[in-house]
């Protein structure tokens, strides 16, 4: 090995001794234990791969599947970490693995139920059913005086939407008669709603916390409470009239300080006794004009299957047929 | 006991060995996957999720990875492939990123263009990127020719001829730069680091 100073010098500036190095040694580690937690989950349905029916082309498994899946990664998470420390360190580490077990369960099926109230007042609601590779999504809220709120379902990869005429199922289409990469196919829908329910959007919640405080509960839940930087739950879509639109997940649209992205928004997560996420809430504002965003999670891999809605009529019985007299004269 | 946590306990017996294996693979070599991960992408982030990936396909492939030193050039030479592997699939964003590395590096240096460390990237930068590769794979991560060899897959031979050719090299850019080579003045340009 060569002494001289240029040698001496290029040893100096080795990456280990920068500042941060060991930084990304452990977040390196925290991404592989997640991973390696999702990977046995993956691994696990394809014991139950046989049984599961072939139409489900977008997910794949079966409710057997996710539970093994949920044990392996359970399974791994009590064994601890690469580096082989305890499996919960501390509130961090522990609401983290919640997060991913979370993930893990919902892969298959479950429930969200969204609320978004300002002042105590509900504003909004969307209830979220997926299984496999179907989902619905029933939007409503008070106000409507007995109108059908808008849903949407996919089943079997077909589309339906709700008339909201008549509250009749309408066919939308086949996945293949939508354009790809527009957002609007079923496993693009499916996809976004798969993100906001147990993925990238609850570890980026979790991950961004800070002066994380613990309570448990009766029940044996645990609420991990903390401090989230509002940009860090609420994406940047796009900008109207000159300002940056903030959306919450599930589409909703940010308010006030939320809007806000380095505004310090609450958070409270409820992890039952069975480590899972039960709930997220985040809350901003002060004084008269307090917001309240929640998400409820239910079912995770026990949700049944959606069926397929009796009578839905093609999307072209639906549309308003010309009136005669509007109609163009053809050219003669 | 619930069939599920029937199903844990089994999982974690059955799966007790190839935890700790992997624990003490992981605790052994990951500072040396992440130093090389993070000089060959100039990104933290990339560096980590290169390095993640890394041990995924350990653990995926733990049956193939050998105990000790064996074991650690198998990471490298892995590290290699996921990091060549990225390249390839994003190849517009390495680009980007590239180019916005030589910013970043521009901006660091130019408020501190006479320190060793400006003139070590510099001297780096003129080495051609294989010669970049050998060299810090000797100096940065402490491997021998005949591991460099196996990581990059050629003769112990190639190995050591590249080593020896790289070394004289960045001397010569170095003592240049610092005004004890033959072409004398130091210049000043931004580095990055990169790699094919």
């Amino acid at each position: 090995m060569s002494t001289s100073k240029p040698f001496q010098a290029l040893r100096r500036v080795n990456p280990r001794t920068k500042p941060g190095f060991s930084g990304s040694v452990e977040a390196t580690h925290e991404t592989v234990r997640a991973q390696i937690a999702i990977t046995a989950a993956d691994l696990a349905p394809t014991r139950a791969a046989a049984h599961s029916r072939p139409r489900r082309v977008l997910v794949g498994g079966s409710v057997v599947g996710a539970s093994l899946a949920a044990a392996a990664v359970v399974a791994f998470l009590l064994i601890g970490s690469p580096s082989g420390g305890p499996g919960v360190q501390d509130a961090g580490a522990a609401v983290r693995q919640a997060a991913t077990l979370t993930a893990a369960s919902a892969e298959q099926s479950g429930t969200a139920v969204v609320r978004l109230s300002h002042n105590s007042e509900p504003l909004a609601g969307t209830t979220i059913r997926w299984s496999d590779g179907d989902v619905s999504i029933f939007k409503d809220g008070p106000g409507r005086a007995g109108k059908v709120g808008s849903a949407f379902l996919v089943v079997d990869g077909v589309l339906y939407g709700l008339d909201a005429e008549d509250g009749g199922w309408v066919v939308l289409g086949r996945p293949e008669n939508i354009d790809p990469n527009t957002g609007t196919t079923p496993g693009e829908h499916l996809a976004a709603v798969r993100q906001d329910i147990g993925g990238a959007t609850l570890r980026r919640i979790i991950g961004g916390m800070t002066d994380l405080t613990t309570r448990r509960l009766a029940d044996g839940s645990t609420v991990y409470r903390g401090t989230l930087a509002a940009g860090l739950i609420a994406r940047e879509t796009g900008f109207k009239e000159g300002r940056s639109i903030r959306v919450l997940p599930f589409g909703y649209v940010a308010q006030d300080e939320a809007a806000d992205p380095s505004a310090p928004l609450d958070v409270a997560i409820t992890v039952g006794p069975d480590g899972i996420v039960r709930e997220d809430v985040v809350q901003w504002g002060t004084g008269g004009s307090v917001w309240t965003y929640a998400v409820t999670y239910s079912k995770l891999g026990k949700t049944a299957a959606l069926p397929a809605p009796a009578n839905a009529r093609p999307l072209k019985d639906s549309l308003p047929r010309s009136d005669s007299s509007n109609a163009p004269t053809p050219n003669k | 006991m619930s069939p599920l946590r029937q199903e844990v306990e089994r999982m974690s017996e059955a799966n007790g060995d190839r935890r700790r294996r992997f624990d003490a693979l992981f605790a052994s070599n990951s500072s040396d996957i992440v130093s090389y991960c993070s000089w060959r992408t100039g990104s933290a982030n990339d560096a980590q999720d290169a390095a993640a990936e890394v041990f995924l396909t350990a653990w995926r492939r733990l049956d193939d990875v050998a105990d000790g030193e064996a074991g650690r050039v198998w990471l490298y030479a892995t590290a290699r492939k996921v990091l060549a592997n990225q390249r390839r699939s994003s190849r517009r964003r390495a680009a980007l990123q590239e180019r916005l590395t030589l910013e970043v590096v521009s901006a660091v240096q130019d408020s501190s263009s006479d320190s060793e460390e400006a003139l070590v990237h510099e001297a780096l930068r003129r080495l051609g990127p294989h010669d970049r590769e050998v060299l810090l794979l000797a100096e940065w991560e402490g491997l021998t020719p005949a591991q460099i060899a196996s990581v990059l897959g050629c003769p112990r031979v190639t190995a050591r001829g590249r080593l020896h050719r790289a070394r004289r090299r960045f001397r010569t850019a170095f003592e240049e730069l610092t005004g004890k080579g033959e072409s004398g003045s130091p210049r000043r340009e931004a580095s990055a680091i990169s790699m094919p």
